[in-house]
C-alpha cells in the first residue's frame, strides 16, 4: 500500500459516512483522523502532523476576517425576513408592474434582485415571495410552473448578486479579496437577471394566457398618475445609487464621491418632499399612494448603500459592511415596530446555529485536508487533472460537470471547503484567472439550489406553497394546490438559463473583467476595496 | 384473561426505571453543562455586530483605530461557533446528508446516532481536546516551561508570560486559544448527552419521547 492509495481511500470512506447520515463536519474530522492514524501506522506520515491541528484551526478558521461576514449577513437576512420590508416592496412593485402582461413575474424577479443585493440569504427571499407573490399570481391565473420557477430562481439570485455568502466563502478559499469577487460577479449576475426577464417576455409572447395582466392597482385613482409622479423620484434615487455604487475614481465628475452622493441624496430628498407636499394639496389620494411606494422603496435603498455602497466606495471591508447592514436592518425593523425581543432572540439563535455548522464543516475540512496533503493526495489530484486533454478549457469543463453532479447531493459549503482548495493550485498552474474561476464556480453552485430533487430553493418554496386547494379571499374561487411536480417542472427552464449564463462566462472571461477594465481604461486606481489599513495611533485597551 | 406480573418482572421493571432515570439525569446534566454558555453567546453576537460596524464608522470619521477591537470581532465569533456547538448539536443543527437517513425509522436513526457518536465523535473530540490543551497552555506560560493543567490558575493571573498578538495594541491570545479546548469539551458533553438521550429513546420511545426529555426536569 502506498500513501496515494490511502489518500484515495479517504473519499469512499467519507461518502459512506455521509450516506449513513453522519453529521458532515464530524464525518470530515473522522475521515481525516482515522486515515491519519492508519498513515502513521504505515509510516506515511508522522504524529507531528496532528500536533499542527490546533495551529491550523487557529490560523485558518478562527483568525479569519472574511468568514466573520457569515453571521452578519445571516443575521441581516433573518431580520429582513421579519421586518416586513420585503412584503411591502413586493406589494408596491406588483402594483407598479401589475397592468403589464407578465408584470407579476417581472416584479418577482426585480424584488428578488433587490433582496439579493441587500443580503445573501436564499431562504428569506424565496419564502417571502412564495408567501405573498404566489397567491396573487395564482389568483390571476398564472401558469403554475412559470410562477414557481420565477420565484425559486429569483431567490437563488442571492447566491451570486453581491453581497453573497457563496462569493465570500469562495473568496476565502481561493485566497482572493472579496471585493474583487464582487466586482467580477456584477456583470454575470446582471446578465442572469436580464435573461430571466427575457424568458418571461418570451413566454408572454408565446403563450399570452399563461401570464395575464393583473388587476392589482392603486385604488381610487389613475394608475398612470401614480406612476408618473413616482418615476422622477425613482430616477433620482437610481442616480444616487449609481453614484454610490460606482467607484468614485471611475466617474469623470468634478466632485469627489462624498460630494456627489451627498448632492444626489439631498436633491432626491428635497424633490421628494416638495412633490409630496404639492401632491397632498392637489391630489391627496395619489399622494397617499406615492407615499406608500416611497416607504416601500427607501429602506432597501438605505440597506444597499450600507452594504454595497460602503464596500464599493472603500469605506468598509465586506465584513464590516455586513455588520453595518445587520445594524441597519435592526434599526429599520425597529422603526417599523416589527422587531420584538423574542424575535430578535430567535434570529440570533438561528444565526449562531448556521455559523456554527458552517464553521464546524470548515474545521472538519481543515483536518481532512491536513491528512490528505500529508499523504501526498494533492499531487495525485494535480497530476490527474493536469493530464486531462484540452488544457485549461478541458479542466474547466470537467470541473463544472463534476461540481454540477456532486451538487445534487452535497451542499455548497462542503463542495467549497473540500474541493476548492484542491482545484485552485491546478487552476493557477493552468494559467486560469482565479477570480474568473471563482465566478464560474459560484454560478455553478447557484444551480445546486435549483436542482429538482434536492434544491434548497425548491424546498423553501414547497414549504410555503399551498398544499391543499383553498378559496381565494378576493375572487372567492377555489384555487388548486401547487404540486411538487409543478415546482420541479418550473425550475428546469430557469436552471437551463443559469447553465446558459455559466457557459457564456466560460466562453467570454471578459464578462468578469469589465468593471475592472473600465477603471483601467480611465487610467485610475484599480482596487477600491480596502484591506484594513495600518494604524497610525494604536490605542491599547487591554 | 388477566396477566399477572411476577415479582421478578416487577423487580426488573423497577431496576430498568431507576437506571433510565439515572441515565436521564446524567444526560440532562451533560446537556446543561454544554448549554451553560449559551446566554453569553446570545449577547456576544450583537456585540460583535456593533463592534464591527463601529470599527468601520470610527475609521471613516477619524484616524483612530484599535487593533484590540479588530481582534475582538473574531475572538467573539470564534466564541460563538466553538462554544455554541453543543447546543447546536442538541437542536440537530449540524447538517447531514439525509438521502437515506430521512427514510430510516426513528429507532434506526437513534441507533445510527448512538453507534457513530460513541465510536467516532466522542473519541475524536477527546483527541482534539488532548491536542488543543497544550496549545492553550503554551500561550500563557514561558517558552521553556511545559506546564500542566494544574498550573493554569497560577499562570492565568500572571500576565507577564501571556502571549500577546503580534499586532500593535493587540489582545492576549489566550482569550481565544482557550476557546478550542473549552468548545470541544462542551461539544463532548453534548455528544454524551445525545447518546444517552437516544439510549432512553430506544428503550422506551412511548414513555419518554425526546421532546418530553427536553422540557422535563
Amino acid at each position: 500500500m502506498t500513501a496515494e492509495i490511502l489518500a484515495i481511500c479517504m473519499f469512499p470512506l467519507l461518502f459512506v459516512l455521509f450516506l449513513l447520515g453522519y453529521q458532515i463536519s464530524f464525518a470530515l474530522m473522522a475521515t481525516g483522523i482515522i486515515t491519519g492514524f492508519i498513515g502513521i501506522y504505515y509510516d506515511f506520515m508522522s504524529f507531528s502532523t496532528f500536533l499542527a491541528i490546533p495551529d491550523n484551526l487557529w490560523g485558518r478558521v478562527m483568525a479569519n476576517d472574511t468568514l466573520l461576514a457569515i453571521p452578519f449577513f445571516t443575521f441581516m437576512g433573518l431580520i429582513l425576513e421579519r421586518s416586513g420590508m420585503a412584503e411591502d416592496l413586493l406589494e408596491a412593485i406588483a402594483k407598479l408592474f401589475g397592468k403589464i402582461r407578465g408584470g407579476l413575474a417581472y416584479a418577482v424577479i426585480f424584488v428578488g434582485t433587490i433582496l439579493a443585493a441587500t443580503t445573501g440569504i436564499v431562504a428569506a427571499s424565496v419564502m417571502t415571495m412564495g408567501l405573498i407573490a404566489l397567491p396573487i399570481m395564482l389568483r390571476y391565473g398564472y401558469d403554475r410552473k412559470i410562477a414557481c420557477g420565477a420565484i425559486a430562481a429569483s431567490g437563488t439570485l442571492a447566491q451570486i448578486v453581491p453581497p453573497s455568502l457563496v462569493l465570500i466563502i469562495l473568496a476565502d478559499q481561493l485566497g482572493k479579496s472579496v471585493g474583487d469577487m464582487y466586482e467580477a460577479a456584477f456583470i454575470p449576475s446582471m446578465l442572469l437577471v436580464v435573461c430571466y426577464c427575457l424568458y418571461v417576455f418570451y413566454m408572454t409572447k408565446r403563450n399570452p394566457n399563461a401570464l395575464p395582466p393583473s388587476n392589482e392597482s392603486f385604488e381610487n385613482c389613475q394608475h398612470q398618475d401614480v406612476v408618473l409622479h413616482f418615476l422622477p423620484l425613482m430616477a433620482l434615487c437610481g442616480y444616487g445609487l449609481c453614484v454610490l455604487l460606482i467607484p468614485s475614481t471611475a466617474l469623470p465628475l468634478p466632485f469627489t464621491a462624498n460630494m456627489n452622493s451627498f448632492i444626489s441624496i439631498a436633491g432626491a430628498i428635497i424633490t421628494v418632499l416638495g412633490r409630496l407636499y404639492y401632491l397632498s394639496k392637489t391630489k391627496p389620494i395619489v399622494a397617499q399612494h406615492v407615499r406608500f411606494l416611497i416607504r416601500a422603496v427607501i429602506p432597501p435603498i438605505i440597506l444597499i448603500f450600507l452594504v454595497l455602497g460602503t464596500i464599493f466606495q472603500g469605506i468598509a471591508t465586506p465584513t464590516e459592511a455586513g455588520a453595518a447592514g445587520a445594524f441597519g436592518a435592526v434599526i429599520l425593523s425597529l422603526m417599523r415596530k416589527k422587531l420584538s425581543f423574542s424575535l430578535g432572540k430567535q434570529a440570533i439563535a438561528k444565526t449562531i446555529n448556521l455559523s456554527c455548522f458552517v464553521m464546524f464543516i470548515l474545521i472538519g475540512a481543515r483536518i481532512f485536508t491536513l491528512t490528505f496533503y500529508n499523504l501526498d493526495g494533492h499531487h495525485m489530484v494535480e497530476n490527474l487533472f493536469l493530464n486531462l486533454p484540452g488544457g485549461a478549457i478541458g479542466f474547466l469543463i470537467i470541473v463544472n460537470i463534476m461540481i454540477f453532479f456532486l451538487a445534487f447531493f452535497l451542499d455548497f459549503f462542503e463542495l467549497v471547503f473540500i474541493l476548492v482548495p484542491l482545484l485552485t493550485p491546478i487552476a493557477t498552474t493552468l494559467g486560469i484567472d482565479i477570480v474568473w474561476f471563482g465566478i464560474i464556480l459560484g454560478l455553478n453552485l447557484q444551480t445546486s439550489f435549483m436542482h429538482p430533487p434536492f434544491g434548497f430553493s425548491l424546498f423553501f418554496l414547497r414549504s410555503v406553497a399551498p398544499k391543499e386547494s383553498y378559496i381565494d379571499t378576493i375572487t372567492h374561487q377555489e384555487i388548486a394546490p401547487i404540486t411538487t411536480l409543478d415546482i420541479y417542472k418550473g425550475a428546469i427552464p430557469f436552471l437551463c438559463i443559469q447553465l446558459f449564463v455559466l457557459t457564456l462566462v466560460v466562453i467570454f472571461p471578459e464578462l468578469t473583467q469589465i468593471s475592472t477594465k473600465i477603471q483601467g481604461d480611465l487610467n485610475l486606481i484599480m482596487h477600491q476595496i480596502p484591506t484594513l489599513p495600518p494604524l497610525k495611533n494604536p490605542l491599547t485597551f487591554f | 384473561m388477566f396477566v399477572f406480573a411476577t415479582q421478578k418482572d416487577i423487580v426488573f421493571l423497577m431496576k430498568l426505571f431507576y437506571t433510565m432515570r439515572l441515565i436521564h439525569k446524567i444526560s440532562f446534566l451533560c446537556q446543561y453543562i454544554a448549554d451553560s454558555l449559551w446566554v453569553f453567546l446570545l449577547i456576544a453576537l450583537p456585540t460583535c455586530i456593533v463592534i464591527s460596524a463601529g470599527n468601520a464608522f470610527i475609521r471613516k470619521i477619524s484616524d483612530l483605530g484599535s487593533n484590540a477591537f479588530l481582534e475582538m470581532q473574531w475572538y467573539l465569533f470564534s466564541a460563538i461557533f466553538l462554544l455554541g456547538a453543543g447546543t447546536v448539536l442538541k437542536n440537530d443543527g449540524h447538517i447531514r446528508i439525509d438521502i437515506f437517513y430521512a427514510k430510516m425509522s426513528p429507532k434506526a436513526q437513534a441507533l445510527m446516532n448512538i453507534i457513530l457518536h460513541s465510536l467516532l465523535t466522542a473519541p475524536i473530540l477527546m483527541f482534539l481536546i488532548y491536542l488543543s490543551i497544550p496549545f492553550f497552555l503554551a500561550s500563557i506560560s514561558p517558552a521553556d516551561h511545559v506546564p500542566t493543567l494544574l498550573d493554569v490558575p497560577t499562570y492565568l493571573f500572571n500576565p507577564q508570560f501571556h502571549e500577546i498578538s503580534p499586532n500593535a495594541g493587540g489582545l492576549s491570545t489566550w482569550y481565544a486559544k482557550i476557546l478550542l479546548p473549552v468548545g470541544f469539551t462542551l461539544l463532548l458533553f453534548a455528544v454524551v448527552a445525545d447518546i444517552l438521550r437516544k439510549i432512553i429513546f430506544l428503550q422506551s420511545p412511548e414513555i419518554i419521547s425526546e421532546t418530553q426529555l427536553e422540557t422535563s426536569l
